[in-house]
């Protein structure tokens, strides 16, 4: 899924949650971070603002309030 | 000890064994697979020199059937033994000793060896087969789908404790180097056929491919 609109408004405030979205840290660079530290390199491209559907589920599952 | 399923899916190209008994840690002793070359399973007092000589054998072209009978020309004690083998144009054999402890027995057919020893009954070689057939999807769930219908049909008649799959494709292993594919093994469980799913379920989430991805990435990159 192309992370836009309410995708992008579902990472954001997921990575705000978790902590890797802070001040002085940037949008990419953050979901860098966390893709990296759960292991969803193969199913998620934050320089190409992409996440596999599947695993935008289990994250919001797993990390989302 | 156990009961096995050897197959290859031409198409994928993959093949793999899946494997459960009443014995620790099974994935370490009976599943053996090479992309290109073949699968093995080797149980019933396991010569688990079957593995790589039979991968070998297969490896220089010679067939299942070929390869399981030299295999058992130098082994003493062949009526111990449980094999099921499957070569790289899907060509199947299994053997089943005299000596391997009851009910013991298996099937082959285009693409599928099944086999096991000390079950609880007739039946579970028949609905791994069955299962195996009608599942439809990759070679790991086709192959999982066979391992948890013998395990419902009673499986290893000493109870549960390990399960175990492991699957060759070409370059399919992690980072595209090698072809280990799938390589998971419940080692110690009271239930690890259901536990072998859940682990391949979550191979899925980390590495599955969607058809969407692919186009996505490359209208990036383009």
């Amino acid at each position: 899924m192309e992370i836009k609109g309410k995708v992008l408004d579902q990472m954001t405030e997921l990575l705000t949650q978790t902590g890797y979205l802070k001040d002085g840290t940037g949008l990419i660079e953050a979901f860098q971070q966390f893709i990296g530290n759960e292991n969803f390199e193969e199913r998620a491209d934050p320089e190409a603002k992409w996440i596999d559907e599947p695993v935008l589920k289990y994250i919001t599952q797993k990390f989302g309030k | 000890m156990t009961f096995s399923i050897v197959a290859c899916d031409l198409e994928e190209p993959a093949w793999g064994v899946a494997v459960a008994s009443k014995f620790p840690a099974v994935g370490a002793v009976v599943p053996w697979a090479q992309a290109g070359a073949g699968a093995v399973a080797t149980q019933s007092f396991a010569n688990t020199s079957f593995g790589p000589r039979g991968l070998a054998l297969m490896g220089t072209g010679l067939s299942a059937q070929e390869a399981l009978e030299r295999l058992l020309e130098d082994d003493p004690d062949m009526e111990l033994r449980q094999v099921g083998l499957v070569d790289a144009q899907g060509g199947s054999a299994t053997f089943s000793g005299s000596d391997c402890f009851a009910w013991a027995g298996g099937v082959t057919g285009r693409g599928y060896a099944i086999q096991g020893n000390i079950l609880a009954n007739e039946n579970v070689v028949p609905e791994m087969e069955m299962a195996f057939l009608n599942t439809k999807g990759n070679l790991p769930a086709r192959l999982h789908a066979a391992l948890l219908a013998g395990d419902r049909a009673g499986g290893d008649k000493r109870g549960h404790q390990s399960a175990a799959i492991y699957v060759a494709k070409p370059k399919a292993g992690y980072g595209g180097y090698l072809d280990r594919w799938l390589d998971y093994r419940v080692d110690d469980h009271e239930d690890p056929v259901p536990r072998l799913g859940q682990l391949l379920e979550m191979h899925d989430l980390y590495f599955g491919k969607s058809p969407e991805a692919d186009e996505w990435r490359s209208k990036v990159k383009s």
